[in-house]
């Protein structure tokens, strides 16, 4: 039979290229503008995470959970204190609860808005990305206010926080949603129904729900796979069950469901929703409550293992802990949500344009910092 | 418009793999023809596969076809019923003539046996009775909560309610729930407005996790005997390495515990003899979990590869052998995945030295303990 073939060619994209999303290495072969293999290269972000926390006392490893997703830092706190306070069986108080669950949704939103417009750029769209920038900017003054920084926070501590809420926050939060909650449609107007971007995602890059689930594909991915999985739910921890809120799942708004645009919309429906439980928790949020009344002194928990997982806003987040009793760790590790959905890129991007390939990597948002740890 | 796209795409791809060729060379849509060129990529590694997948395009078009036989079935049957009943009016008063004649066809077939008739058909009805019912409980549902709230002081909610009928039901319902409001209570108070206790919560999963512990032992007894090394009162599984891969096969397979996500895996050093490879497992169908541990010795250490068991597996496999030099046997691809392809050492176990230049680059030498 008279097959075609063109010249294969080995097309190196990265490790410094804005599309990658931080220091990543694609080794891409191509047939013509077709792509037959990815090869990812990780590895030039490794900072020895996990060889840094069998060094360091638990408190110590907080600030270097900060710089593994420095997009979601308080999230990524939030998993490792869930984590560490199931190990030491410790309840905090309410207050703390519903504080840690106002500054997750507020980054969980911070880090949508990050990806979606990062996504943009990454397809040719630049006008997006500035009026993302523009509303995540108002998210950081918020976090600034409440703990001087506005990229790594170090803000929630094993048993409590590091401050109480500065006077005004919660005014400037509510004033924060009136205003950005008006703005998701604007953005939806902008970008979601352009016709060009629907082009450029629609039907590309599908990914069928059991190739998710044996990648280990977790979650804004997983769910516009079809898949109602989200651990705040299905797994609830923290005070998350208090809530009511929708988990968004893609339906195929425009094509097949698990394609490109299904991951983006499913991002700006949990925007939505992020704002709905940041105004219930801030709502029922009591007055009272210190956030320094559940800090342990000296933190020595009993000799065992735990794995907990929590939601990030890119999936599940596991850390496994194993403690011999000593007040520093003898093995943790992080289960990172971008390493598993990075691993299934050559599955769901080969046989597709090169051009699709750089819409298939912004449309999974992954964070170099937290896949190389 | 996008479903032609693809129904265009397999068509070409199906003649080119019966030798035609030309038909998708033909096509002017560039993107288009790069799209089935892609497809045709695949569907060479596996022809049959893929002839396979799209008959199944057409046969689900022919289901959609036998769909609407049923609907017309079901009205006939509706109508049989109804005339065995003795309502033989609503049957002559349908306008469509094909189908009074078959509803008449029909009629005097289940005259010979109306009982069997009525058995077969008498199903469709009941489930579309059910989907009745299942109305009804969301509507008492949303009365039971706004019953609850309305108990613990906010009236507001209840009063705020548009639907009239629906709110009126639900005062009748506070009225009753008022002479007795802790039963009333016990009754509907779910899980989801109560506070989550982490301890008494990790207390429950541990009972849960114990119990599956011992089941999965169960029933590994008859195709793996043996392959469990540790008692059933641990919160994992100790599993020999022999079988491993095709035991994990068997508990992703097996109906009732299909343990379909691999969460985590974690690479350990448990001290002078023994690394371990743990393995979080994960069900997302009936939501359970386990931990298996398979330890092998620090001079040999060999694990079978589960990386086409979950996929997720090779990667998971890559970096458990770049920090502890753990060798997955049967992996496709094993490298260091994090560190330099020449970095030397297994930096996650306990006796690793850092190399002292790595190409003429000095390592800084890391800081013992802390102030």
């Amino acid at each position: 039979m008279g097959v075609v073939h063109g010249e294969e060619m080995v097309l190196n994209i990265g490790p410094q290229h804005p599309a990658t999303h931080g220091v990543l290495r694609l080794q891409v072969k191509t047939d013509g503008e077709i792509v037959s293999q990815i090869t990812p290269y990780l590895g030039y972000l490794h900072r020895c995470f996990e060889k840094h926390c069998e060094n360091v006392t638990y408190e110590q490893v907080l600030p270097y959970t900060d710089r593994c997703d420095y997009l979601a830092s308080m999230t990524m706190n939030f998993g490792y204190v869930v984590a560490m306070e199931e190990l030491l069986e410790i309840k905090v108080n309410s207050r703390v609860e519903h504080i840690r669950v106002v500054m997750a949704e507020l980054q969980r939103i911070a880090s949508h808005l990050l990806g979606l417009g990062a996504f943009g750029l990454d397809i040719g769209a630049f006008t997006p990305f500035l009026h993302m920038l523009r509303d995540r900017e108002r998210i950081l003054d918020l976090f600034e206010m409440t703990c001087g920084a506005r990229l790594l926070y170090n803000y929630m501590w094993i048993g409590g926080l590091s401050h109480d809420l500065p006077i005004g926050f919660v005014e400037s939060t509510y004033k924060f949603l009136d205003y950005f909650e008006p703005k998701i449609d604007e953005f939806v107007d902008l970008l979601v129904h352009n016709k060009i971007f629907v082009e450029r995602t629609a039907d590309i890059g599908v990914m069928p729900q059991d190739v998710a689930i044996s990648y280990g594909v977790t979650g804004p991915n997983l769910r516009a796979s079809g898949l109602k999985w989200d651990l705040r739910r299905n797994d609830s921890y923290s005070i998350y069950n208090k809530f009511d809120f929708e988990i968004p799942v893609g339906e195929g708004g425009k094509g097949t469901v698990g394609d490109c645009w299904d991951r983006f919309y499913v991002r700006v429906l949990e925007m939505k929703e992020s704002i709905k439980i940041v105004r219930q928790a801030l709502a029922s949020m009591p007055k009272e409550g210190d956030v320094h009344q559940s800090l342990p002194k000296k933190i020595k928990p009993p000799i065992k293992s735990i794995y907990r997982r929590t939601e990030s806003p890119r999936g599940d987040l596991g850390y496994y802990i194993e403690s011999d009793g000593s007040n520093i760790p003898y093995r943790l590790k992080m289960r990172s949500p971008a390493f598993t959905a990075l691993s299934v890129i050559d599955e769901i991007a080969a046989g597709w344009l090169l051009s699709d390939v750089l819409a298939i990597l912004g449309s999974l948002d992954i964070v170099l910092g937290e896949i190389d740890r | 418009m996008t479903s032609e796209r693809d129904k265009l795409i397999s068509e070409l791809v199906l003649k080119a793999l019966d030798g035609d060729l030309d038909s998708l060379n033909a096509v002017e849509d560039r993107v288009l023809r790069a799209k089935a060129k892609a497809a045709l990529v695949k569907a060479k590694k596996d022809p049959k596969a893929y002839k396979a997948q799209f008959s199944a395009v057409e046969s689900s078009t022919e289901k959609s076809g036998q769909k609407e036989l049923t609907e017309a079935e079901k009205k006939i049957s509706e109508l049989v019923l109804k005339a065995l009943d003795g309502d033989l009016d609503s049957l002559n008063a349908v306008e469509d003539r094909v189908l009074r004649s078959k509803a008449k066809a029909a009629l005097m077939k289940a005259k010979k046996d109306p009982e069997a008739y009525k058995a077969q058909f008498l199903a469709v009805e009941s489930s579309t009775e059910k989907l009745g019912q299942k109305k009804l409980t969301e509507s008492e549902k949303k009365i039971s909560e706004l019953v609850l709230k309305a108990l613990d002081g906010d009236l507001d909610s209840l009063n705020a309610v548009e639907d009239r009928v629906l709110r009126s039901k639900a005062k009748a319902a506070l009225v009753k729930a008022k002479k007795d409001p802790s039963g009333y209570k016990a009754q509907f108070l779910t899980s989801a407005n109560t506070d989550l206790n982490p301890i008494i919560e990790a207390k429950k999963t541990v009972a849960k996790i114990e119990t599956l512990n011992s089941k999965i032992k169960k029933l590994s007894m008859i195709s793996f005997p043996g392959i469990i090394l540790n008692d059933d009162d641990e919160l994992f599984l100790q599993v020999s390495p022999v079988n491993w891969y095709s035991f994990a096969g068997w508990l992703k397979s097996e109906p009732s515990l299909a343990f379909d996500s691999l969460q985590c895996q974690t690479g350990f050093d448990v001290g002078d003899e023994h690394l371990e490879a743990r393995y979080n497992l994960h069900s997302m169908s009936h939501d359970h979990y386990t931990e298996i541990r398979i330890r092998v010795s620090r001079k040999e250490p060999c694990i079978p590869s589960v990386e086409k068991v979950w996929r997720i597996a090779d990667w998971f496999e890559r970096e458990t052998y770049d920090m502890l030099g753990i060798d997955f046997s049967g992996h496709r691809d094993l490298r260091r995945i994090l560190l330099p392809e020449d970095w030397e050492g297994w930096p996650l176990r306990k006796d690793y030295k850092v190399q002292e230049t790595y190409h003429g680059i000095v390592i800084p030498k890391m800081k013992e303990g802390w102030e």
